[in-house]
């Protein structure tokens, strides 16, 4: 890989989880955003740059703060996802128009402990999860068109803030389920989706944050607050790999399905690229490391592969208000 | 985000606060017998030092800081900075408010950004608290406010997760954000660039808790380790010795949120002058604030809490200087860019006396000693107090 050109935003990103939603339309230059703030930098494949606020209301504080923005793919239609303080916003692909808001319980007075929407993914060809702050993840089911949107179940298991969630990019062993979800104590669950959502299996944290998460091929890669990557087969919970991936706290991981290369992204100001595989007969599980890029003096909040194959990439950085776009050597 | 944030980034700037009036009080301190009427001795130092001390660790105070409570605006928060800076004999313009508040923000904000572990901010802050121990060390009354407020923090985040410290963490480079003024004393360490931005280094001890990177570990389907793998980086890290003390006393092992500021070294700072990512903090600036009610709530609530002393009739105030001449200071307060204007609520200095009648009369309410809670037209009055200003 090595640096390719780099994309202007009009405000820097903010230090939060998997701060970079790109969107790969086919025959297409993908589309990039990135939250500062209280706002979404959205950098289209045609048009002009766009802005997206959050949502306001409610008596408390001025404009909420945004946790996390996603383009979550159905086969119908793709929608825009933002989550905050307040709840969870979601627009056509475009940006354009609001589709749906979701407002969170949301206390009169400010309790100790924070109240905000994060974690967002699309699931089972028809839902978007939402993941909250207490914990629940909410699942909404979309209509292939139009606006009404549902909320169609809650899932109650985590205990801790959600960080992320993640759906099953290749093809799920029997038994392994389709979704992930991962919470601030380093607690995995994993699901099968469907009408009603079923709780698989539950790996337990030990004493790091996950903060980023992805499942391939029956594989949960996730990152962790102590710079650890570790892979977990999510048919048997088990471990199947460990790597002292980086010197500080994970911030984004990404998986490019086509090929199982993943891409991770810390505050050590480094972004890796590594290669998973899994032989079917053996059933051995690997990771390798493929490449390294150290983005100088700049804490990495955001990294996202450009294509299904994994041959460009493109990474965000707190205070930076560019987008670093990597590309085939 | 994080309702728990504000503790934490008024008693470190605060600490980073005393640190530089500290150095430039030393720095501008004459000897007792040759002093001047005009002229700061070492006197006046410690009690200036220990006035403002005294007004930040003030009960009251304290118990409004540590309620659950979103952060607010640098505006807001710069007031009762100015607030404090002025709770002893001392003064200072507005050149030199601004100065002082730049240095802290951007001394605090390398701090956090520099943090191997969320937690750690912790240690930074206990850091500052022992600091400030050691400047009223002469103080039995003060120093039992100080040690309060530790247990305080001690109590209330040393049970706090580290998902909780790194939402913590996130809350308060929220608000450093796209802050990029350049401090001498950071440029001349090497620990900033000359455009504004930190160094992160890629090499020394990493975080407690995490591993030198660079090992894969392969497991098989019955969990039994199979294979062992290295890949190598840029980076050039070794395992951390031991781990800080979060307890009242103990050796916190790292130096972020020690005093760097020593007589020799002069503070100085170079304004970033206009660049694209301060235009979208001026626009926060200068845009009309329709929560600047809520600040002001806040503002009443919290400075109600504290009991300033006003120099008695006779004493005069003296001003510190935070540049060192007079002309510098001068110069500072003309040429300092529109965009990094903290548009202060400048409470004390107006001409009109009819306005200064009504201002006292609110000042006077603001500095009852039980916080009452801030009625709706009270706001309103505020609000069109600082419309007119």
């Amino acid at each position: 890989y090595r640096r390719e050109r780099s994309l202007t935003l009009r405000s820097s990103s903010s230090a939060l989880y998997n701060n970079l939603a790109v969107l790969c339309p086919p025959a297409r230059p993908p589309a990039f955003g990135a939250v500062h703030g209280t706002t979404l930098s959205l950098l289209g494949s045609e048009g002009p740059p766009r802005q997206l606020q959050a949502r306001g209301g409610g008596s408390a504080l001025s404009t909420p703060l945004l946790t996390q923005a996603a383009w979550c793919k159905l086969p119908s239609r793709v929608l825009l996802v933002l989550t905050s303080q307040r709840g969870v916003q979601m627009y056509d692909s475009d940006g354009s128009t609001m589709v749906f808001w979701h407002a969170l319980d949301v206390p009169e007075q400010p309790a100790a402990h924070s109240v905000f929407a994060r974690g967002i993914a699309a699931a089972g060809g028809r839902f978007i999860c939402v993941g909250t702050s207490f914990g629940a993840v909410l699942v909404f089911d979309i209509p292939p068109k139009g606006t009404n949107v549902t909320l169609s179940e809650v899932l109650e298991q985590h205990r801790d803030p959600i960080t992320d969630i993640a759906a099953e990019q290749g093809q799920a062993p029997d038994r392994a389920g389709d979704l992930v979800t991962a919470d601030d104590s380093g607690t995995l669950c994993l699901w099968s989706t469907g009408e009603e959502f079923t709780l698989l299996g539950m790996i337990p944290g030990s004493g790091s944050t996950c903060s980023s998460v992805a499942l391939w091929n029956g594989i949960v890669a996730a990152g962790y607050g102590n710079g650890q990557i570790r892979l977990w087969e999510a048919g048997s919970g088990r471990i199947r790999a460990q790597v002292s991936a980086h010197a500080r706290w994970i911030y984004a991981l990404d998986l490019a399905p086509l090929t199982g290369k993943l891409l991770s992204g810390a505050e050590d100001s480094f972004v890796h690229v590594w290669k998973l595989s899994r032989n079917p007969d053996t059933d051995d599980i690997e990771i390798q490391h493929c490449h390294a890029e150290c983005v100088t003096d700049t804490q990495v909040c955001g990294a996202r592969f450009c294509d299904p194959a994994g041959d460009t990439f493109a990474v965000t950085g707190y205070d930076l208000s560019e987008i670093l776009c990597y590309g085939p050597a | 985000m994080s309702a728990r944030t504000l503790p934490l980034l008024f008693l470190n700037l605060g600490g980073e606060m005393l640190y530089i009036l500290d150095q430039r009080l030393r720095a501008q301190s004459i000897p007792g017998d040759k002093a001047r009427k005009d002229e700061w001795t070492d006197v006046d130092r410690k009690r200036v030092m220990n006035d403002i001390i005294a007004t930040m660790f003030n009960k009251k105070f304290m118990e409004e800081l540590f309620k659950p409570q979103d952060l607010y605006s640098k505006k807001a928060l710069r007031t009762v900075y100015d607030r404090l800076a002025h709770a002893s004999i001392m003064r200072l313009n507005q050149a030199s408010m601004d100065k002082l508040y730049d240095l802290m923000t951007m001394a605090f904000k390398y701090q956090v950004l520099l943090c191997p572990r969320p937690r750690d901010i912790l240690l930074v802050t206990f850091n500052h608290l022992d600091a400030i121990k050691d400047f009223i060390s002469d103080s039995p009354g003060i120093l039992n406010q100080v040690d309060e407020t530790f247990r305080r923090l001690i109590e209330t985040y040393n049970c706090l997760s580290d998902g909780e410290f790194q939402l913590i963490r996130q809350t308060l480079l929220i608000f450093f954000q796209d802050m990029h003024i350049r401090v001498s004393i950071f440029l001349k360490d090497k620990v900033q660039n000359s455009n504004g931005r930190f160094v992160l280094p890629i090499s020394g001890p990493v975080p407690w808790g995490t591993e030198v990177p660079g090992l894969i570990r392969i497991f098989n389907h019955k969990g039994v380790e199979v294979k062992r793998a290295e890949f190598t980086t840029a980076g050039n890290y070794v395992t951390p010795q031991r781990e800080g003390s979060f307890e009242l006393y103990g050796d916190r092992v790292l130096k972020l949120g020690t005093n760097m500021y020593s007589v020799t070294r002069p503070v100085e700072t170079h304004m970033s002058g206009s660049s694209k990512n301060l235009a979208s903090q001026a626009k926060e600036n200068i845009a009309p604030n329709p929560l600047a009610k809520e600040e002001l709530n806040f503002l009443a609530r919290l400075l109600g809490g504290l009991d300033i002393q006003k120099p008695a009739g006779g004493e005069t105030g003296f001003r510190l200087n935070l540049f060192t001449t007079d002309e510098e200071e001068e110069h500072a307060a003309q040429t300092r860019p529109e965009e990094l204007s903290y548009k202060v609520i400048n409470i004390e200095a107006t001409e009109e006396p009819g306005r200064r009648e009504e201002l006292s009369r609110i000042l006077g309410e603001m500095e009852v000693a039980e916080p009452r809670p801030a009625s709706a037209e009270k706001g309103e009055d505020l609000l069109a107090l600082m419309d007119g200003l």
